[in-house]
């Protein structure tokens, strides 16, 4: 009976947290919330290593032998030589739509492609390579509202493509929020 | 299959020996990202390699993949946790699941296939769920209120730094909770367990007793989200830096530098 709880409880958040707001009548609100960035098709299935750049947002972090891998929320991963912790230095930036989460084993790096598992091969950082993708390891539901969030945001359409990202955007009347 | 067993078995061994010669729990964890197979996460990572396992959590369910060979993960089991979850850490083959409902110790078994071990549910009905940390003794878990009051987030406004007692692994008992500003992600490190307290910056507390954890530092002025200490180098993830500190001195910890996210 417990057990049911645990998960029923969850599902009325849910449900709470998808309800639209009610709204007064027709009035027209500005509201500063996140939109969703769509891809149509599958481009955002497109991998590239490009020169290193600033990091843009926050995400989460990795180390392994003197190399700090940051990923920038939904959008790839910074490598950083770490080796002298008081100058570390950019190499590269891999651009991969939305990334969040990183694993390495050997020389294979494990990270989020939107809903895709990919396994990057990182020997040689001049040319990482995409060896494998596994399609579809999340779910759909994950995209319909921005993680680590609280605020309005523009609900998800899916007939625009699959979510990559989200970004600050001011809305016309925004009818989810989280 | 049997030579993961070994694995395992060695890993054990391994880590038995540098637990018992240093009775800093985490340097085993932490020396196997040195010069080893795989790296270091921080404490909301939803990824982890171990042995020939790739195991990832998304909000609901831990996956686990075989990556015998590295190139080719093959997905071997999905199975249901809990609902909001947020993060997975890994001690000595254990899997330790922070999530919005409680926390989740899971045992690796010698198939690499995760079996539920325990759980520690909260009291209360529901909680943005939170990273933990954990070493023989003892779990560390973080739990935070929503930044704004939300439909769900406005039901509880709890800010609390939980430390359960797990030495006896199928029994988590919590013996100590710490109010906390808005804490986040964590890093333990012996008896050094590292806070990021949101808005509130750094917090470096030593608890070595539990019952009474002492505040060694504090570092102000941003905003910290995740950390990972590393036999004296302190990654800490803010919203305007990646700021690093030198811990080796823990009396004299200091930071050495920045890297700046344009955010």
């Amino acid at each position: 009976m417990k057990k049911a709880l645990y998960f029923f409880l969850p599902l009325l958040c849910l449900t709470c947290l998808f309800s639209c707001v009610e709204t007064e009548g027709d009035s027209f609100v500005q509201q500063e919330g996140l939109r969703p960035v769509y891809a149509a098709g599958t481009e955002w299935r497109t991998i590239e290593t490009l020169p290193s750049r600033e990091i843009q947002e926050l995400g989460k972090i990795y180390y392994k032998d003197g190399l700090l891998f940051v990923n920038e929320r939904n959008a790839g991963i910074h490598i950083l030589d770490n080796n002298t912790p008081t100058a570390p230095i950019f190499l590269k930036f891999i651009s991969i739509p939305g990334s969040k989460d990183i694993a390495i084993k050997g020389d294979y790096l494990y990270t989020d492609n939107v809903t895709d598992l990919v396994v990057l091969d990182i020997s040689d950082f001049d040319n990482i390579q995409e060896v494998n993708r596994i399609e579809n390891i999340y779910p759909q539901t994950n995209q319909e509202f921005p993680e680590f969030y609280s605020g309005f945001f523009e609900c998800v359409n899916p007939e625009l493509g699959t979510v990559i990202g989200w970004e600050l955007a001011i809305l016309n009347t925004p009818q989810c929020r989280i | 299959m049997k030579k993961s067993f070994l694995y395992i078995l060695l890993a054990a061994c391994f880590g038995i020996s540098l637990y018992s010669c240093a009775e800093d729990a985490g340097v085993a964890f932490n020396e196997s990202a040195q010069g080893g197979d795989t790296g270091i996460a921080g404490s909301y990572a939803r990824f982890i390699t171990i042995g020939d396992f790739l195991y990832i959590v998304d909000q609901t369910d831990i996956q686990t993949f075989s990556v015998a060979n590295p190139a080719a993960p093959v997905k071997i089991n999905t199975q249901t946790v809990a609902a909001q979850i947020e993060s997975i850490f890994h001690y000595e083959g254990r899997l330790f699941i922070g999530s919005g409902l409680g926390l989740f110790i899971y045992q690796i078994e010698a198939d690499g296939i995760p079996s539920l071990l325990s759980s520690n549910v909260y009291d209360y009905p529901i909680v943005p769920c939170d990273p933990v940390v954990a070493n023989d003794q003892y779990a560390y878990v973080s739990l935070h209120d929503q930044d704004a009051e939300g439909p769900c987030g406005g039901w509880i406004d709890i800010n609390v730094l939980k430390i359960f007692d797990i030495s006896d692994i199928m029994d988590p008992i919590q013996i100590a909770e710490y109010p906390m500003s808005k804490p986040k992600g964590l890093g333990l490190d012996g008896n050094i367990l590292f806070v990021c307290d949101d808005y509130d910056g750094l917090k470096v507390f030593d608890v070595s007793d539990p019952l009474n954890i002492q505040l060694k530092h504090h570092f102000q002025g941003f905003t910290a989200f995740d950390v990972i200490p590393l036999d004296g180098l302190l990654m800490c993830v803010g919203t305007d830096n990646i700021y690093q500190f030198d811990y080796s001195d823990i009396e004299n910890m200091t930071e050495i530098s920045r890297i700046p996210i344009q955010s």
